[in-house]
């Protein structure tokens, strides 16, 4: 299967970390393991670039974090827990309205229903 | 993970976040978190590489460029936060002032512009002594509010551009 980088993911990640988030709260990492799972592989994402989705959902009130107490192996630098606030959760729902929708509209005038 | 390797870990993460226009406490906060998911991964690596400096070189690959890190980082900061830091950050001295200067001269023009359109709007015939205030100083008010709207942005992007080099 052919690779998706980040530039095509542009505009999309904000929805994908929230549509993750929904299985269940999480660190980045283990955001991006979600990811690569449910991506079956061929999302291909500069991990750190997932940190800057992150602070806009959290300043936006989407996400909320707080920090993990356990730091083995990383010489005390903590992660912080992601999970979704209720405004995140109705955020979810939107994105995946005009997920559908776009995919409809784009599917019919390329020729290729989803 | 010995010092060295630490360090350099600690670097890459240190590039992408100190010149970023953002408070002293959420450049700390992302960076111990951005530190926290360099470090797994490079122990992802180690295990799957076996080599500490191939290790090093794929945790880096895979988190990304600090350059490219750090334009993603910046534009994540609010603007509020990046318009505090401006108008109060260090070494921004010269467009402080301009810009101060810049906002007095709005407030001031606004002072003049504003009493002269109320004259304007009210149906009453105008007086000699008001006309003097709508010929000299309705247009004075315009020019300095002009002025100040005209130093105000000057000064602004100039700090921005000073402060991200």
């Amino acid at each position: 299967m052919k690779d998706i980088r980040g530039d095509l993911l542009r505009g999309h990640l904000e929805t994908l970390v929230l549509s993750m988030l929904d299985q269940g709260e999480a660190h980045g990492l283990e955001i991006i393991r979600r990811l690569q799972e449910a991506g079956c592989g061929a999302l291909r994402l500069k991990e750190g670039s997932l940190y800057p989705a992150l602070y806009r959902l959290e300043n936006a009130g989407l996400v909320e974090a707080t920090w993990e107490e356990e730091t083995k192996g990383r010489r005390g630098a903590r992660r912080r827990i992601y999970q979704l606030t209720a405004k995140g959760t109705k955020a979810l729902a939107r994105g995946r309205e005009e997920w559908q929708h776009f995919v409809n509209i784009l599917g019919g005038i390329l020729g290729a229903p989803a | 993970m010995n010092d060295a390797i630490w360090n350099n870990l600690t670097a890459h993460i240190s590039q992408a976040i100190e010149s970023l226009p953002a408070s002293l406490a959420r450049r700390q906060q992302m960076h111990e978190e951005l530190l926290a998911h360099l470090c797994a991964l490079y122990d992802e690596e180690l295990e799957r590489l076996r080599d500490e400096q191939s290790a090093v070189d794929r945790a880096k690959q895979r988190f990304g460029a600090p350059d490219h890190l750090r334009s993603e980082l910046a534009a994540a900061v609010p603007w509020l936060e990046r318009l505090g830091l401006l108008i109060c950050g260090k070494g921004n001295i010269m467009w402080r002032w301009l810009w101060i200067v810049g906002l007095l001269a709005i407030f001031v023009g606004v002072g003049f512009v504003l009493p002269a359109v109320h004259q304007l709007r009210d149906p009453a015939p105008i007086t000699p002594s008001n006309r003097f205030g709508l010929s000299v100083l309705y247009p004075f008010g315009i020019v300095l509010t002009l002025l100040g709207l005209g130093l105000f942005g000057y000064s602004m992007v100039r700090g921005f551009r000073t402060r991200n080099g």
